[in-house]
């Protein structure tokens, strides 16, 4: 992936095919232009076939009683 | 006559009247007007008194118009199945905010309206809509002076979770009292194109990256609504890829000058 300024924002691309994740956020990307004081490192590149497993373990099926 | 028959007989009224199956919740409903009209002599008159104010102005695809003293809707249209394309207008003048899992996993509510005249509470809505997949308009612009401001920490995470056909929340959301996640609250919004934020108050990770047909007033409005964070840590705001490459260059700078990361 690569970081540019653009406009005076960083901006993150990810490489070809590849996805952008924040696992703290949960959170996926195709691009991210990063908040003035965020932290760049809590970005990773992910491929798509990681993408379904990565949103079933983030969104799984809650039932009513589990949310409350 | 006890709370508890009176209950069961506006109960069975509602389920006569919408035609609709027993799974209604209507538990926390006995709770609520345990709280209401207390000017009423006997509880047989309380009972009158709300069953005559029940007025359902026709079947199917017109507006059911419920009038009720109780507090909240908690669970009231749980897991129900009611006719389809149901229209419900509530009016409550002693609502205070209590209202979640009102329609979580409900089949067949297309709109919901709140009026109260009461305001100034904060409300519980963890779950209200969960699941509530053909629901298409919710309005609480005429309760609580508009204004929607969920409480909690994780409750309200939810709250519109796979709302797949709705189009419109009406009423201003006020989210300056969430400190929980709200990430997962407009997952599978696939079709949400109008919602409205107060200005400065939004403070936490917040998504739309199902909501690929928000309108333009509706982005600006959630770019307003951003809290600046220059001095605290750094949130992430998600959008739909599309409404995100239709972003001007001034609305990506007045976002991640505030501190919040767009993704």
């Amino acid at each position: 992936m690569k970081i540019e300024l653009i406009n005076n924002i960083r901006v993150i691309t990810p490489a070809n095919g590849m996805l952008l994740c924040n696992e703290t956020d949960k959170v996926l990307s195709d691009k991210v232009y990063l908040g003035v004081n965020a932290d760049e490192s809590t970005w990773t590149e992910v491929d798509e076939s990681e993408r379904e497993r990565i949103e079933n373990e983030w969104y799984e099926d809650h039932t009513l009683d589990e949310m409350g | 006559m006890s709370i508890d028959s009176i209950m069961t007989a506006i109960a069975d009224k509602i389920r006569s009247l919408l035609g609709i199956s027993d799974k209604l919740g209507l538990v926390a409903m006995s709770t609520n007007l345990e709280t209401a009209n207390t000017e009423v002599a006997t509880q047989e008159e309380l009972m009158n008194q709300i069953i005559e104010t029940l007025y359902f102005k026709s079947a199917v695809g017109s507006d059911n118009f419920i009038m009720t003293y109780g507090t909240g809707l908690r669970s009231m249209f749980y897991n129900a199945v009611l006719p389809e394309n149901t229209e419900i207008v509530f009016c409550m003048p002693n609502f205070m905010g209590i209202i979640d899992s009102f329609a979580a996993s409900c089949t067949n509510l297309k709109s919901f309206k709140l009026i109260s005249s009461n305001n100034g509470f904060k409300y519980n809505i963890g779950s209200a809509f969960n699941e509530c997949r053909t629901i298409e308009l919710i309005d609480f612009s005429e309760c609580n002076n508009g204004i929607i401001n969920p409480i909690g920490t994780n409750e309200s995470r939810y709250v519109f979770r796979r709302c797949n056909n709705l189009k419109e929340i009406k009423g201003e959301f006020d989210f300056s009292n969430l400190t929980g996640e709200a990430t997962g609250m407009f997952q599978e919004c696939y079709a949400l194109e109008k919602i409205t934020f107060k200005e400065n108050a939004i403070i936490k990770n917040l998504s739309f990256s199902y909501s690929e047909s928000l309108n333009d007033d509706s982005i600006q409005s959630i770019i307003d609504g951003l809290q600046d964070l220059t001095n605290v840590t750094s949130q992430t705001l998600t959008f739909h890829k599309d409404v995100k490459a239709k972003l001007t260059e001034t609305q990506l700078a007045t976002i991640t000058s505030k501190n919040w990361t767009l993704a």
